[in-house]
C-alpha cells in the first residue's frame, strides 16, 4: 500500500472510531500514531516525535490564548455582563413584536464580543434571558431557538475560540481574522433579528407584548453596559492597534472581566474555583483535540496525502467556486455531527492546500482570511443543527419544559437565514475582507 | 464484602476528585499568574521596559494550567464525542463504548506520560534552557511530568468507575464541553 492510500485509508477507520464515540482527540491521536508507523514502516519516528509533544502542545504561546479567553468568558460571565447587556438590550428593543426574543440576540452578540465561546455565550445569555422570555409569554420554541442561535454570536463576533484555531492550523494573522470576522458577525446578529421579525409576525401567538421603557429609563441601563465595551476595545481594539499580542489581550481582559466581577460582588474563593472548573473542562477538552489533531496532521503530511490531493483535485480542472462551494457543503453536513472546533482542526489541514492552490483571483492572504471566515460560518451551524447540535442540547437541558422538539422547529429558520448569510458571504468576498 | 468493597471505591473516589480539584485550583492560579505577569509587562513596556521573558513564563505557566486542568476535565468526562448512532442502541451500548473511549485514552494518556518522561531525561540530559530567562527546560518539563503521571491515575479511576456503573446498571453521566 502506497503511503497515500495508507493517508486515504486513515479516514474510515478515524470516522469508525468518532462513530463508536471515542473523544475526538482520542480518535486522532490513536490513528495518527498507527497511521504514522505504517507510513514510514518503523515506531522510532512517532515516538521521538512524543517526547516533546505534550510539552510543546499545551506550553505554546500562541495557544496560550484558548486558556486565557475561557477563564475571561467565564469571568464576564460572573460578573453581571449578561445581565447589563440582556437590561440594556430589552430597554431598546423589549416592546417592539417579539422584541424580547430580539433582545436576548442583541445581548448574545454583545456577551460574543466579549467572550470567544459560543456554548458558554448560549448558557451565560440562557440563563438571563428564559426567565423573562418566559415571563413575557414566548414560546418554548422560540425562546430556545433564539438563544441557540444567539450563542453562535460568541464564535463569530471576535474574540472567538475558533478563529484562534484555524489561525494557528493555515497561519494566518489571528488580528486580521478577528477583524475580518466583525461585519459578517453583525450581520448575522442583524438576520437573526428579522428572523425574529418574521416569526412573530408568520406565528402571532408565539410572542407576548412588553411594555415600553421610557427614554429617561434608557439611559442607565446603557451606562451599566460599559465595562463590556471597555473589555470589548481593550480586547479586540488593542489588538488591533497593534498595542498587545492577541495573547496579552486575552489575559488583560481576563484581568478586566475578573476585576469587575470582583467589584460587582460576583467573584469570591467559591464562585473563582467554579470559574477555574469550568474554565478547565473546556481547556482540557480544545488542548486534547490539538494534541491528537497535531499527531495525527503529521501523519498525514508523512503520507503525502494532502499535497496529492490539491494536485488531483487542480488536475481535474473544476472551477474554484465550485470545488468552495462542495467543500462549505461538506462542512454543513459534517456539522450537523460533529461539533465545531473537531471538524476544523480534521479538515483545514486537508482542504487548506486544495483551495489554496486555486485562484480565486484575490492575493493568498485575503483568500486565506475570506476562507476562513466562510469556515467559521458553516463550521457554526454545525452549533444548531439537529440532530447534534451542541447549543440546541445546552439549551435544552437548561429549559426542560421545552420539548427539544419544540426547539429544532424554532431552530429552522434562523438555519434559513445563516444559509442565506453565507451565500451572500461567499458571493461578496469584500464583505469580509474590506476591513483588513 | 461488597460493602467494605464498595466502602474502599468511595474512598477512592473522593480522593480522585480532591486530586483533580486541587490540581484545577493549580491551574487556575498558573492563569491568574500568566495575566498578572502579562499586565506587568505590559505596563512596564509603557513606563520603563516589558518584562524579559513575558513570553516564557506566559507560555510555560499557560502550559501547566492546561497539564493540571486535563485531569478534572477527563474525570467529568469532558472529552466530546459523537452520539449519532450509538444513541440508538440504548444505554447498554452508551455505557461499552463509554468504557472502551476511556481505556482508550488511559492507555495513550500512558504512552504520552512515558514518550514525555523520555522526553524530561532528554532535556535534563542535554542541559537545554530558554533562549532569555536562561531557566533550564527541564523544569517546566519535570512538573508537566508529575501532572501526566496525575493525570493518568484519574484515567485509570475513571475506568475503575465505568466499570462500577455498568456492574451496578448505572448509565455513565457524560458532561457537555464547551468552545
Amino acid at each position: 500500500m502506497s503511503s497515500v492510500e495508507i493517508g486515504l485509508w486513515s479516514f474510515p477507520v478515524l470516522i469508525l472510531l468518532i462513530l463508536m464515540r471515542v473523544p475526538i482527540g482520542a480518535a486522532m491521536l490513536a490513528t495518527g500514531i498507527v497511521g504514522t508507523y505504517f507510513v514510514l514502516d518503523r515506531w522510532t519516528p512517532v515516538l521521538a516525535q512524543m517526547k516533546a509533544l505534550a510539552w510543546n502542545t499545551n506550553a505554546n504561546y500562541s495557544l496560550s490564548i484558548i486558556p486565557l479567553f475561557l477563564l475571561m468568558g467565564q469571568f464576564a460571565a460572573r460578573g453581571g455582563m449578561s445581565q447589563a447587556l440582556f437590561n440594556a438590550a430589552a430597554a431598546f428593543l423589549g416592546h417592539r413584536k417579539g422584541g424580547v426574543a430580539m433582545a436576548a440576540v442583541g445581548a448574545s452578540a454583545g456577551f460574543g464580543s466579549i467572550c470567544g465561546s459560543s456554548l458558554a455565550t448560549s448558557a451565560t445569555m440562557a440563563q438571563v434571558a428564559l426567565p423573562e422570555l418566559k415571563r413575557n409569554g414566548y414560546s418554548g420554541g422560540l425562546a430556545t431557538a433564539s438563544l441557540a442561535a444567539g450563542g453562535t454570536l460568541g464564535i463569530l463576533i471576535p474574540p472567538s475560540v475558533v478563529l484562534v484555531i484555524y489561525a494557528i492550523l493555515a497561519e494566518q494573522n489571528i488580528a486580521k481574522l478577528f477583524l475580518a470576522a466583525f461585519v459578517p458577525g453583525i450581520i448575522a446578529a442583524l438576520s437573526y433579528l428579522i428572523v425574529i421579525a418574521i416569526y412573530v409576525r408568520v406565528k402571532p401567538g408565539s410572542a407576548g407584548h412588553a411594555a415600553r421603557v421610557a427614554w429617561r429609563d434608557r439611559v442607565p441601563v446603557v451606562i451599566a453596559v460599559w465595562p463590556v465595551i471597555a473589555i470589548f476595545f481593550s480586547v479586540v481594539g488593542g489588538i488591533y492597534l497593534g498595542w498587545f499580542t492577541p495573547t496579552q489581550a486575552a489575559a488583560v481582559g481576563a484581568v478586566g472581566a475578573g476585576l469587575v466581577a470582583f467589584v460587582n460582588g460576583g467573584l469570591d474563593r467559591k464562585s473563582l474555583f467554579e470559574c477555574f472548573k469550568e474554565t478547565a473542562v473546556s481547556t482540557g477538552m480544545i488542548f486534547f483535540i490539538i494534541l491528537g489533531a497535531s499527531v495525527f496532521n503529521s501523519f498525514l503530511a508523512f503520507s503525502r496525502l494532502p499535497q496529492v490531493g490539491a494536485e488531483w483535485v487542480t488536475a481535474q480542472g473544476y472551477a474554484p467556486m465550485t470545488v468552495l462551494i462542495i467543500i462549505l457543503a461538506l462542512y454543513i453536513i459534517f456539522g450537523c455531527i460533529m461539533d465545531s472546533l473537531s471538524m476544523i482542526v480534521l479538515t483545514i489541514p486537508i482542504f487548506f492546500p486544495i483551495v489554496t492552490a486555486m485562484d480565486f483571483g484575490m492575493s493568498p492572504e485575503h483568500f486565506a482570511i475570506w476562507f476562513g471566515i466562510l469556515v467559521l460560518m458553516v463550521a457554526e451551524i454545525g452549533m444548531i443543527t439537529p440532530p447534534v447540535g451542541l447549543n440546541l442540547f445546552i439549551i435544552s437541558a437548561m429549559s426542560r419544559d421545552v420539548p427539544i422538539r419544540e426547539t429544532y422547529k424554532g431552530i429552522v429558520p434562523f438555519i434559513g437565514a445563516d444559509l442565506i448569510r453565507i451565500t451572500i458571504l461567499t458571493a461578496f468576498p469584500i464583505i469580509s475582507i474590506f476591513l483588513v | 464484602m461488597a460493602n467494605s468493597t464498595s466502602n474502599s471505591f468511595e474512598r477512592l473516589e473522593r480522593a480522585s476528585n480532591a486530586l483533580a480539584g486541587v490540581l484545577v485550583a493549580f491551574g487556575g492560579l498558573c492563569l491568574l499568574v500568566a495575566c498578572g505577569l502579562t499586565v506587568l509587562s505590559i505596563v512596564g513596556s509603557l513606563t520603563i521596559r516589558p518584562l524579559p521573558g513575558e513570553i516564557e513564563l506566559v507560555e510555560a505557566l499557560c502550559g501547566l494550567a492546561v497539564f493540571a486542568f486535563l485531569p478534572y476535565c477527563q474525570l467529568k468526562r469532558g472529552h466530546v464525542g459523537v452520539d449519532l448512532i450509538i444513541s440508538a442502541f440504548g444505554p447498554k451500548a452508551m455505557n461499552f463504548t463509554q468504557v472502551v473511549g476511556d481505556v482508550l485514552i488511559a492507555v495513550l494518556l500512558g504512552l504520552v506520560t512515558w514518550r514525555h518522561f523520555v522526553g524530561t531525561m532528554d532535556k535534563f540530559g542535554n542541559g537545554e534552557i530558554t533562549p532569555l530567562l536562561l531557566i533550564p527546560v527541564w523544569w517546566g518539563y519535570a512538573v508537566a511530568l508529575v501532572l501526566l503521571f496525575a493525570n493518568l491515575i484519574i484515567c485509570l479511576f475513571v475506568v475503575a468507575a465505568d466499570i462500577r456503573d455498568i456492574r451496578n446498571r448505572r448509565t455513565i453521566v457524560a458532561s457537555l464541553g464547551a468552545h
